[in-house]
């Protein structure tokens, strides 16, 4: 073989070098092209993301005095944050009350996303649109709708008195923390199904069929295949719940009482009425603080449960 | 073959999906220790047969027994069979031994006995020390034997393999036809192999059932299946092979005299092989049966005008039409046939087969 192939070796060689240096010319055009495309989204994101948390890092070093800021940079907005129980309580508050109504989400819609991914075979989108179709009103208009629903007077207040199950309508219902959870869980669900409907959606069915010949029953397919299959979806619909929920504002102030204002309420008000913009961007920044925390441990704790699973 | 032990019996099977008759009336056994396939075109339902074995279709008529036990009301994770798919169905969230030992937890093993049974399985798919790789740091080949070996740790009484060598290189492909045939013999499972490539069916098989539309056309050895197709159908899928038409003359004896449309000459064939038949009747015979003569070889020999010759190295193949350019018939002969000189294009040349060469076919 060897003898039969060298005269072509010469010409071999040159294609190979040929080719090794087209390549080369086409990876650093694929970084460019990628820096290219990349462009847009960098520039809103700079814009939007990077300088304002820049310049709220800045801010919550200043010092409120009066109607302005005094002189040179301190943590005195920190060393109060850490001092005052009314800060702390509401922020744990609000991380609990996150991770209640995100739990509460991943779990009520991982069966929808699972339906959707293995029981529908036609009209898939028809299904998602019916799925997300709350989604297209506002947020606020679903929050409202929730005040409907749970209030005094309210659709489950009336329903359960006309049945005669209740003498006088529930007050828990409305102005109360499970109302708040409620309410994100379902504000926020469509945030959730989507990436655990398309982790679900990618799993080659032969996998669920091989599984099944080798011995496991409907429940242990589940967990031993599907479940850690579809993790990456459930993580990141939880991150995609969680993050927005812990700072949300109008929910608690609309649908929550007194004893279910969130820390996002508390930093409203130093923006607004307490006109403490250097506080409420120092409670800001400890707030992404304390849900980068709770991310991180969130990750380990997940990565911990798989291997464990295995 | 009678008093062998059926391991599989599949009683008069059909599968309709929707109005499209996926399978029609299979019904054969398959023995214990068999290496037996499936051999099909796409769309012959030869996939369809192997899953309804596994469970995963459900039979719209007939019952599946296995071992004995009818199948019918058994879950695909309650049966003892098990199955190799065609993409290999490797979990992508686990290594290699623990894709291998996937189905050792029902068994109900202490770790030790595992890690055993699993080294055991690397050790015989060629693999050991491969446990802690990743399953995407493998190749087409080792994922095919990994899925091997995850099936065969169950100790299955029947082994599936849906199209295993389809993904593969053809280099690739003759070697593990090869490792197949001798792990088969190594743990003397029974094989039910689905394949749409002859050959791999004919090099690696006891027995196997030719697939067309649904029907299963012919069940016999690989050689019994070259030699005696009984069908138009099963003759062309199965090697290359010329087909003639001919007229049954009369029997002398145990031969019968047949006259061969175009050629006009009158051959000899077993009569025992006509089954009676008479009047018209079509033909089939082998490339490689026929020899090429420059000059008559006696009377019986058929005259045809040589149209073309292609050199193929071991082989030379002659493309010879029949009386009036009617029927053309290739012949393929070894290359030292021609040691008394090259016959020209053009040129009359005469055929001649031995008696037991030419194999009648049934209409289908």
């Amino acid at each position: 073989m060897a003898v039969i192939q060298s005269p072509d070796s010469l010409t071999v060689m040159d294609g190979r070098r040929n080719t090794s240096f087209r390549r080369r010319l086409a990876a650093r055009f694929d970084t460019l092209r990628g820096v290219l495309m990349l462009l847009p989204t960098l520039v809103i994101l700079g814009v939007t993301v990077a300088v304002p948390f820049l310049l709220m890092s800045a801010m919550s070093l200043w010092e409120q005095v009066g109607f302005g800021y005094g002189d040179g940079w301190s943590l005195g907005n920190y060393a109060e944050i850490a001092g005052e129980p009314l800060y702390t309580t509401l922020l744990l508050r609000s991380l609990a009350m996150a991770m209640a109504a995100t739990l509460m989400t991943v779990v009520l819609v991982y069966p929808m996303a699972y339906f959707l991914a293995f029981h529908v075979h036609r009209n898939k989108l028809v299904w998602l649109i019916i799925i997300t179709l709350p989604f297209w009103t506002s947020y606020l208009l679903r929050v409202f709708a929730w005040r409907v629903v749970l209030g005094y007077e309210g659709v489950i207040n009336s329903g359960l008195l006309e049945l005669g199950l209740i003498d006088a309508p529930l007050d828990f219902l409305l102005y109360s923390r499970s109302a708040v959870i409620i309410t994100l869980a379902h504000a926020w669900a469509a945030f959730a199904l989507l990436p655990i409907y398309v982790s679900l959606e990618k799993i080659d069915k032969s996998l669920l069929e091989a599984s099944a010949d080798l011995g496991e029953g409907p429940v242990m397919r589940f967990f031993r295949v599907i479940l850690p299959l579809s993790m990456p979806g459930v993580i990141a619909g939880t991150f995609l719940m969680f993050i927005p929920t812990v700072g949300d504002y109008v929910t608690p102030a609309l649908v929550g009482g007194p004893d279910a204002q969130m820390i996002g309420n508390l930093i409203a008000l130093q923006f607004g009425t307490v006109n403490n913009w250097p506080m409420g961007a120092a409670l800001a920044i400890t707030m992404i603080l304390a849900i980068t925390l709770v991310g991180l441990m969130f990750l380990a704790l997940s990565r911990l449960l798989s291997r464990w699973a295995r | 073959m009678s008093e062998r032990h059926v391991m599989i019996r599949l009683s008069n099977i059909s599968k309709r999906f929707g109005l499209f008759r996926a399978i029609e009336h299979a019904d054969f056994d398959i023995f214990r220790g068999e290496f037996f396939s499936i051999l099909g075109a796409s769309g012959s339902g030869k996939t369809t047969l192997l899953r309804i074995m596994a469970g995963f279709e459900a039979a719209s008529e007939g019952t599946v027994h296995i071992d004995g036990a009818p199948m019918d009301a058994v879950p695909p994770h309650q049966r003892p069979v098990n199955m190799v798919f065609q993409n290999y169905a490797i979990f992508p969230h686990l290594n290699v031994a623990d894709n291998i030992g996937f189905g050792l937890r029902k068994l109900g093993l202490g770790r030790a006995e595992r890690q055993r049974r699993i080294d055991e399985m690397l050790e015989l798919i060629a693999l050991p020390g491969y446990g802690a790789r990743r399953s995407d740091q493998l190749s087409g080949g080792q994922r095919q034997r990994v899925a091997l070996a995850r099936a065969l740790i169950l100790r299955p009484k029947v082994l599936l393999l849906d199209e295993p060598l389809g993904a593969l290189d053809k280099q690739l492909r003759a070697q593990m036809q090869t490792e197949l045939r001798a792990l088969q013999r190594t743990v003397g499972i029974t094989f039910v192999l689905v394949t749409h490539d002859q050959e791999e069916a004919m090099a690696l098989s006891d027995r196997v059932a030719v697939m067309d539309e649904g029907r299963v056309m012919q069940i016999d050895t690989p050689a019994g299946l070259y030699e005696r197709p009984g069908s138009r159908k099963v003759a062309g899928f199965i090697g290359s092979m010329n087909f003639l038409r001919g007229v049954v003359l009369g029997r002398d004896g145990a031969m019968a005299r047949v006259q061969i449309a175009g050629g006009g000459a009158v051959c000899r064939m077993p009569a025992d092989r006509l089954n009676g038949a008479h009047g018209d009747l079509d033909l089939a015979i082998r490339p490689e049966k026929i020899a090429l003569h420059a000059r008559a070889p006696g009377p019986d020999a058929l005259a045809g005008v040589l149209r073309d010759r292609v050199f193929l190295g071991e082989r030379v193949h002659y493309t010879v039409a029949l009386g009036d350019g009617g029927e053309t018939v290739i012949v393929s002969a070894p290359n030292t046939a021609e040691a008394d000189g090259v016959p020209q294009t053009g040129s009359t040349v005469w055929l001649s087969w031995p008696e037991t060469a030419l194999m009648p076919l049934s209409d289908t």
